[in-house]
């Protein structure tokens, strides 16, 4: 106990630190973007382990809840900057500002959690995963389309009522384009190190405490069997709903922070959050081995590294001899294939991933 | 009364599985409720637990309807259950098997859970505390971290046991705790069960097939057959009742003439073995068909065979018997080739069978009919057999077989359409066998073919087992009733942790006074 409080002190510190120090000691700024990225990619595996990895469902879709997550932030970010009189972005007034656009993310995605989470009592396997992947690209096209609505070349008259309020209000969000601010002068970037790590720590930290608690127990007796799990008084219904809103609310956490991370950028487009961003998010889980949180962590930085070695790679002398050679070689979109063999390598080795449901550092029960 | 079915019936697309069904449970009582496979049993567990909704009647427990609850709520009400198909969480170790089913006692919710408050830690403590006594009254302290996969049959039925009375539960259902026991074990539940009702004062039904258990433990029975009842008394009426006899033992005035007829199909080939597309496993006069030597097998570090030496001869019937847990299966998988073999040799008909893979088995001529049959559930009959022959591209030797293994069990020509899932157990092992068969095998591999089976449809089973060996068929059978396996084989092998404890022929074996040591380990 006294050892908890210890750590959480020294990583206080830490974060603290890196709040104020990370610009010295790190002075390229992609680099720095990097690093908070790959926390808040963590934060991604995490979350989507609970569902794939703990309670054994198959969602594809989470780059939904990211987005609603982003959006929501955004929003709550840039008008709350607008209030507070705009002006310098402060670490005092980060601490207004983050928490109230991070509360709103994880509120708005996680209702959508829940919603999302009903189909899953009745579904399962592909049928829940295509249910899972509607829901993301109805999010997605939803907000990309919204602008086209309004603008309508007959002039006025889109929709009327309800429904052209709705699309007057989602166009603000600016469709395909992307949203940036009421002014569109850009989403103030309020979540600095000192956010961006420390939440990734204590994130981290509840993944672990859930899935080492008798509630992450049962949740992994309902994946190995439904009616032996209810059969000891575990609800399917509450567990599973429950495992969802909880992925959600992370995701949606997650997403948040993305959209205000410092050194990110200002802007939120739909498009981050095509079927891609879900597909990795998966990878991310499977690479570091489902239903384990240690390992789900490791897959989030893996995942976020590999992009940035493959855009280092880009620019090696070799590869731009090699652009010479053929115009179309794209390694950006080689990164797919890449990923691709190394999953299927890793799944024909160790079908359990990495680390399997195992973590590091764990102590014999 | 505890429990109360009044009037329960269930159809399932047009088939009565229940047909008005009362069954009145007094409390605190070890009740019984036996009958023929396909009788209805473990429907009337799922009704009761909820796993299924009952289309008419009404059944209640301590006084609440439990209509229109779901299964977990039943379990919060105080019912617990283990099932015919033992179904524990694989990837759960053996004690955290247990800590899921205090869930329900939990006070702690997710949120104290997550800031590890004291009241999650007092849980924590308190559940642990118990799954700690209940492993040591079933004998499970020493592998409380192992996954339960790892445990002998028996032993996960004591396990299930164990989870389902984490729950504290008023009323305990047991489905067929006895199946996959050896006499000893079975004799041990029986003191197991009266323990249990006894000291934490509970009501337990069980459904089981075993009449030594069933006569020895229940103060009540019930009897259905094909989804009604038929009788109700206490064992010594149940024994006598004329109706049970005929149901259950198959008594009838046919039997005779049966039993002829069957005397002369015993001794005719009824299977083609020979495949068109194969060349037949021939070992050289007097060798034989497969031989262990000296194979070793171990998983996880712990040694499950200690150099085991077998023969199995042409066209004969050697049995392997032991006590649970002794390495009957982890034998035959291994010469299935399922297991890697650690040491020694397995050959097949001469040659060296350690470098094949399953398939390559299967395709040379030997087949597997696994312990817990493993059929496919959700596909038909038809269908499973057809897998069987998955091997084989020649339509018209496949059209033969199926019609070979239709004549042997003339129950699964009349449900090829059926989904496997919806036959009775003894029906499924029907379909295991015939499955196997399908690849028409030179050598077949038995794994516990009468487990969880009335004994009408075992000695069915056990005819057909002689006929599929007088088609010229080499069978190694793996079976835990000895006076079958003994009475069906012509020479037998005892195993005994990991070794070869005895060996004979099995007439000389049944006689030896040295057997039941060996047998029980004593």
């Amino acid at each position: 106990m006294r050892r908890g409080i210890l750590i959480g002190l020294v990583v206080l510190v830490v974060v603290l630190a890196l709040d104020f120090g990370l610009e010295r000691a790190i002075t390229d700024s992609s680099i720095r973007q990097l690093l908070m990225l790959a926390a808040v990619n963590v934060l991604v595996a995490l979350s989507l382990n609970v569902i794939n990895g703990m309670a054994g469902q198959f969602s594809i879709g989470h780059a939904g809840f990211l987005a609603l997550g982003a959006y929501a932030s955004a929003l709550v970010t840039a008008n709350l900057h607008e209030a507070l009189g705009g002006g310098e972005i402060t670490f005092a007034r980060s601490f207004i500002v983050v928490p109230a656009a991070l509360v709103s993310a994880a509120a708005v995605s996680g209702l959508f959690g829940f919603v999302v989470g009903l189909p899953s009592l009745r579904l399962k396997g592909d049928y829940l995963a295509i249910v899972t992947l509607g829901f993301a690209e109805i999010v997605r096209l939803v907000v990309t389309t919204a602008q086209i609505q309004t603008q309508s070349p007959t002039g006025g008259d889109a929709g009327g009522g309800f429904f052209h309020g709705l699309a007057v209000l989602l166009s603000k969000l600016g469709g395909q384009n992307g949203y940036a601010g009421p002014r569109n002068a850009g989403i103030p970037l309020y979540a600095g190190p000192f956010w961006v790590f420390g939440l990734a720590a204590l994130l981290g930290v509840v993944a672990w405490r859930i899935k080492f608690s008798g509630w992450g127990r049962a949740l992994r007796a309902l994946r190995e069997d439904e009616i032996a799990a209810a059969s000891v008084g575990v609800d399917p219904t509450r567990y599973k709903v429950t495992s969802f809103v909880i992925a959600a609310v992370g995701a949606g956490l997650a997403g948040g922070l993305m959209a205000i991370m410092r050194d990110g950028t200002p802007i939120v487009q739909p498009d981050s959050f095509a079927f891609q961003a879900s597909f990795d998010a998966i990878t991310m889980v499977i690479l570091g081995g489902s239903g384990s949180v240690t390992g789900a962590a490791i897959g989030g930085i893996f995942v976020t590294f590999s992009v940035k070695v493959i855009e280092l790679a880009q620019s090696t002398s070799a590869v731009q001899a090699l652009k010479r050679e053929f115009e179309s070689l794209d390694l950006n979109a080689l990164r797919m294939i890449i990923y691709a063999a190394v999953l299927i390598v890793l799944m024909a080795l160790r079908p359990e991933g990495l680390l399997g449901e195992r973590e590091l550092f764990q102590k014999k029960a | 009364m505890e429990l109360s079915l009044a009037h329960v019936t269930k159809t399932f697309g047009g088939l009565r599985a229940v047909g008005d069904v009362s069954i009145e449970v007094p409390s605190k009582s070890i009740f019984g409720l036996i009958g023929p496979n396909g009788a209805g049993k473990t429907t009337v567990f799922n009704l009761i637990t909820g796993v299924y909704k009952h289309d008419a009647g009404s059944i209640t427990f301590g006084g609440t309807d439990l209509r229109g609850l779901r299964p977990a709520q039943i379990a919060r009400a105080g019912i617990a259950r283990t099932f015919q198909n033992i179904r524990l969480f694989g990837q759960l170790s053996v004690v955290e098997n247990l800590l899921v089913a205090c869930e329900l006692h939990k006070r702690a919710n997710l949120a104290s859970s997550v800031m590890r408050t004291p009241l999650h830690h007092a849980d924590e403590h308190a559940m642990r505390e118990r799954a700690a006594r209940l492993l040591d009254v079933f004998g499970h302290t020493r592998v409380a971290d192992a996954p339960p996969t790892s445990l002998p049959y028996g032993s996960q039925r004591r396990l299930e046991i164990a989870r389902a009375m984490m729950l504290e539960p008023k009323l305990l259902l047991l489905d067929e705790p006895a199946a996959g026991m050896n006499h000893g074990e079975a004799d041990g539940l029986v003191t197991q069960v009266r323990w249990l009702r006894d000291e934490f004062d509970l009501t337990v039904v069980l459904v089981e097939h075993n009449m030594k258990v069933v006569m020895g433990v229940c103060e009540e029975i019930h009897v259905l057959d094909h989804g009604e009842t038929i009788a109700h008394g206490t064992p010594a009426e149940i024994r006598e009742h004329p109706k049970v006899l005929a149901a259950y033992l198959g008594k009838d005035t046919n039997q005779a003439s049966d039993a002829e007829a069957d005397e002369e199909n015993a001794t005719a080939s009824i299977l083609r073995v020979a495949h068109p597309s194969r060349a037949p496993l021939a070992p050289i006069a007097g060798a034989p068909m497969l031989r262990l030597e000296d194979v070793r097998v171990s998983y996880g570090g712990v040694v499950a065979l200690k150099g085991v030496s077998l023969e199995v001869m042409p066209r004969e019937i050697v049995a392997l018997i032991g006590a649970n847990g002794a390495g009957k299966t982890t034998a035959l998988k291994s010469v299935a080739r399922l297991l890697p073999v650690t040491s020694g040799k397995i050959e097949l008909a001469g040659a060296s069978a350690l470098g094949r893979s399953t398939e390559d088995m299967v395709a040379a001529g030997v087949s597997l009919v696994p312990e817990g049959r493993s059929i496919f559930p959700n596909l038909t009959v038809l269908e499973n057999l057809e897998l069987g022959a998955y091997l084989h591209r020649d339509a018209k030797a496949i059209a033969e077989s199926l019609e070979d293994v239709t004549r042997l069990f003339p129950r699964l020509g009349e449900r090829m359409k059926q989904d496997a899932g919806t036959l009775s157990g003894g029906e499924q092992q029907m379909l295991a066998i015939g499955r196997a068969l399908m690849a028409r095998p030179q050598l077949l591999l038995l794994d516990e073919p009468s487990l969880g089976i009335a004994p009408k449809l075992v000695e069915q089973i056990f005819e057909a087992i002689q006929r599929v060996a007088a088609s010229g068929v080499t069978i190694l059978l793996v079976e835990q009733n000895t006076r079958l396996a003994l009475a069906t084989s012509q020479r037998a092998y005892v195993l005994r942790a990991g070794e070869i404890a005895l060996a004979g022929a099995s007439a000389d074996l049944a006689r030896d006074p040295e057997m039941q040591a060996a047998y029980l380990g004593g």
